[in-house]
């Protein structure tokens, strides 16, 4: 697992390429290595994105990401019938492996996050996480995300269940339905050079911009956070994806493995 | 070391409003090595660059010009030194500098409220008019001083961004940050004179406030208009309307007085 996934993967399919709106993303190499894209889709697909967020948010409830988060959310594995399941698809799996560099699995896991107006801050963390998923290895085109009967956390499952201990690999933060947003909105992303002093300050404020993304490799010093004080509701899409937990053992150590 | 076709630019401010036009607009153009302090322009640079993300190993032409970035106080002791150093070990040579930072803090209330134009009085000189002549000096011991020929075969120059404010009483407290400009000015104009020895020119423009008044583009072009051109000793106003300057002719679409 030590080269990008996909290094020789085949072009791309023409219905997936003509959904991004130009092909020039930016790396950027601090305060870590991440990439940022502004107007990742054309106008019209990222407008059924968009309408496609409303529509969930009207027919689905939300609930609480995680223990002392401030969104609230809806898994991404129930949102295959629409647009959103851009992001389960193959396509984009390898595409965002390709270009963080890493190889990744096949398996992935994430949500819909609602921040709802004048979050709290969250507090830095790398997202260096284990991610349990069922079955084998995906195959060169399968999608395999989080299923109930493995606890994606823990890996807790009934006896004769298969399952997978990954660690998430690359994260993604897409953000859409934030129409209007301005300096002073707040609701950033924050990027950290370090968080060694006891009140970090960060080093790059991502926008939530509507049709932008940020994405990274999850190392152990990935430094984020939600910035919170968001004028309004953030909408973000994210997602990871993910390595086996003997790569990262083997690069950074099991002690980086970081429980959520 | 340079490519050799392209001009090579020593850009102070760069993070700022005109600093960030100057490079996303002309990074193609010229070799640049740009000095900020804490914020950067979104270009091409060793901090970030494009990529396509269908296939993110291969180079893409924009990233063959990347900026080469400085992060300086200037008004610290040796850091122009060492922003000298740094350009000419990266390109070899500076064809352009373009003395762009700037300290701009008004006292609304006028000189005689308390000490705070009395403070500011170091801060304004040192960034507006210590730091250019200090680069122009410098520039001109490390290479300009000894190569006539060559600067006169580059057409090398120093554009010096001054501001309207410098000939003009403005009302809401810019006295202290007027009179910098005007000594920045005034210095353009002595450094006309002694570099003309060695065939460097130097001007500098005097733009109206941007992006408020005056498109921050126009007065990119203005910059690029006087590298381009043959002038020198002149302060070239930009974003002001032609009738309101006694006096003063036109070049380049800006008005020299």
């Amino acid at each position: 697992m030590t080269g990008p996934a996909g290094a020789n993967a085949p072009a791309l399919p023409q219905w997936f390429a003509e959904l991004f709106a130009h092909r020039r993303w930016i790396r950027r190499a601090g305060p870590f290595p991440h990439v940022y894209a502004r107007d990742v889709f054309v106008p019209e697909f990222y407008r059924r994105l968009a309408d496609e967020l409303v529509r969930v948010r009207r027919e689905q409830s939300f609930g609480p990401v995680t223990d002392n988060y401030g969104a609230i959310g809806a898994p991404l594995s129930g949102m295959r019938d629409g647009p959103l399941a851009l992001f389960l698809s193959r396509e984009w799996h390898d595409l965002i492996a390709r270009v963080a560099g890493v190889s990744a699995t096949g398996d992935v896991e994430g949500g819909i996050h609602n921040h709802p107006p004048n979050s709290p801050p969250g507090g830095p963390h790398n997202d260096l996480g284990p991610a349990w998923f069922p079955g084998p290895v995906p195959g060169p085109g399968e999608i395999r995300t989080a299923d109930p009967a493995v606890d994606i956390k823990t890996g807790a499952r009934e006896p004769g269940v298969v399952a997978r201990e990954n660690v998430r690999a690359v994260a993604v933060l897409f953000y859409l339905g934030n129409p209007g947003w301005q300096p002073g909105d707040g609701g950033e992303t924050a990027l950290f050079e370090h968080v060694g002093a006891g009140n970090p300050v960060a080093s790059l404020l991502v926008p939530p911009l509507d049709n932008s993304l940020v994405l990274f490799e999850c190392t152990p010093r990935s430094w984020h956070m939600f910035a919170g004080n968001n004028a309004a509701a953030r909408n973000t899409v994210i997602m990871w994806l993910h390595r086996p937990r003997e790569y990262v053992v083997q690069r950074w150590g099991g002690d980086s493995i970081v429980p959520w | 070391m340079s490519r050799g076709d392209r001009r090579v630019c020593l850009l102070t401010g760069a993070g700022g409003t005109l600093g960030d036009a100057f490079c996303r607009g002309l990074y193609t153009q010229y070799d640049i090595v740009a000095v900020h302090r804490n914020r950067i322009p979104a270009a091409p640079s060793q901090h970030e660059w494009f990529i396509d993300p269908f296939e993110p190993e291969t180079p893409v032409p924009e990233n063959a010009s990347r900026i080469f970035m400085i992060r300086a106080d200037l008004t610290e002791a040796g850091a122009v030194e060492r922003v000298v150093e740094l350009a000419l070990a990266r390109f070899g040579r500076v064809d352009l500098l373009v003395n762009n930072a700037g300290h701009s803090r008004w006292q609304p209330r006028g000189i005689v409220d308390g000490d705070a134009a009395l403070d500011e009085f170091e801060p304004h000189f040192a960034v507006n008019v210590g730091v250019p002549l200090r680069l122009s000096a410098r520039l001109a011991q490390r290479g300009w001083l000894h190569t006539a020929d060559e600067n006169r075969e580059h057409n090398r120059n120093i554009v010096n961004v001054s501001s309207i404010a410098g000939s003009r009483v403005y009302p809401g407290g810019q006295a202290v940050y007027a009179a910098s400009k005007a000594a920045l000015d005034q210095l353009t104009r002595h450094l006309a004179v002694e570099f003309a020895e060695f065939g460097v020119r130097a001007n500098a423009i005097a733009p109206n406030s941007f992006p408020a008044l005056v498109p921050t583009e126009q007065v990119v072009r203005a910059i690029v208009e006087l590298d381009q051109g043959k002038m020198t000793g002149e302060v070239f106003s930009v974003g002001v309307d032609a009738e309101d300057m006694a006096g003063g002719q036109h070049a380049l679409g800006a008005h020299a007085h």
